[in-house]
């Protein structure tokens, strides 16, 4: 079996890649020019691993929350990719796959700045069973952010330079991960994914659809 | 901070002194009705950022326009005036821009609601006669309280 995974809804192109067991990944700092980058990358990592695009048998894409501009152009890609092949669609929530680079087990909290001093946040329980999300995926204050966060948390991403005074002073005994757990990582895609394939909660090219959290008043016409 | 201004000349001057202490990640929010002089400001700004006033013309068919200034940072001109809430904003994909890497200028910022910057200076024009506007300064977040500082400093001299 063989999957493709791309993220684009942070500054990294993320590229995942499955082949029967085996996992790999592409990881490109790029900023803004995931338009431009995004589907050439593709190709060449195809190449590179000498696969057709047809011979891919699912599609994985990071949905969001995240940049705006991002989010589109990673889900339009892959809808672009599996309606043309015919191919199922398995979307991935990009805090999902921000959440496994924690390193340990406990109480896992991924805070990416979604700016206008808001937080893209959930939170997921780490252990030997795996990662299990344990609260919805949120837009909060850092106030709230607070509220929520369990005693003990480990929290990473990149809202924490702008918040880490205000967390520390509130959530007793917080652990902060430094700035190499903050990226996304290609890989992280594959394993969201092959539960969602075990579970059969596939999407097709039509249905797959962003994850944008935007504040009730402003949700987006699909 | 209130200043009357009695023309369209002097507007512009106001906006040439406003935009001396603009830097990278700045947003400006201006409201007013139509006429009120936002776009005269604008060109204000623009003229004192080194961007030829010619070049400045409203963008409300195209909603946004960037200019690059003389310091090299763009100056994002934004005219929500056709949009009707946050959504169509939202779709615009603004946040790029405005929380990216430019001095960023937003027309009927009104438009914005729930997605209004909570850190910004807002200036709100009105009419006050044939060719008088009132203009009316505001900062919101401590990053606003010294531009605006700054700017009072450069309208006073």
């Amino acid at each position: 079996m063989k999957i493709l995974g791309i993220d684009t809804t942070t500054q990294s192109l993320c590229i995942g890649i499955y082949d029967s067991g085996r996992i790999y990944e592409y990881n490109l700092q790029l900023e803004r020019r995931h338009s431009v980058l995004a589907v050439t990358t593709i190709q060449r990592v195809l190449e590179a691993l000498c696969w057709k695009a047809q011979e891919v048998d699912y599609f994985a894409c990071g949905i969001g929350p995240g940049s705006f501009t991002g989010v589109r152009i990673g889900t339009a890609a892959v809808k672009g990719l599996a309606w043309s092949l015919h191919k199922p669609v398995i979307g991935v929530s990009s805090l999902d796959i921000l959440a496994a680079n924690a390193p340990s087990d406990g109480i896992i909290m991924p805070a990416v700045d979604a700016r206008r001093s808001l937080i893209y946040c959930s939170i997921y329980r780490k252990d030997a069973s795996g990662l299990k999300r344990i609260a919805p995926y949120m837009l909060l204050p850092v106030e709230d952010f607070i509220k929520k966060a369990k005693q003990g948390s480990v929290i990473f991403g990149d809202a924490l330079p702008l918040y880490r005074e205000k967390i520390l002073n509130h959530v007793k005994g917080a652990i902060f991960l430094d700035k190499d757990y903050w990226q996304l990582a290609g890989r992280n895609i594959i394993a969201p994914a092959l539960q969602k394939i075990k579970e059969g909660r596939l999407n097709t090219a039509f249905d797959v659809a962003p994850l944008y959290l935007y504040p009730k008043e402003c949700q987006i016409k699909k | 901070m209130k200043i009357l201004s009695g023309s369209v000349k002097q507007t512009l001057e106001i906006g040439k002194k406003i935009a001396r202490n603009l830097t990278k990640g700045d947003i400006i929010c201006l409201f007013g009705e139509l006429g009120s002089g936002k776009t005269v400001l604008a060109k204000g700004i623009a003229v004192g950022l080194g961007i030829r006033k010619e070049d400045v013309i409203s963008p409300t068919f195209v909603l946004i326009r960037r200019h690059d200034s003389k310091a090299k940072i763009p100056l994002y001109h934004f005219d929500l005036y056709r949009l009707k809430g946050c959504s169509d904003v939202a779709v615009l994909g603004y946040e790029e821009f405005v929380y990216g890497d430019g001095i960023s200028l937003i027309e009927w910022a009104d438009r914005l609601k729930e997605l209004m910057p909570q850190q910004c200076l807002k200036i709100k024009l009105a009419v006050r006669g044939k060719n008088s506007r009132l203009i009316d300064i505001s900062c919101h977040g401590r990053r606003y309280d010294k531009l605006m500082e700054a700017v009072r400093e450069n309208i006073r001299h």
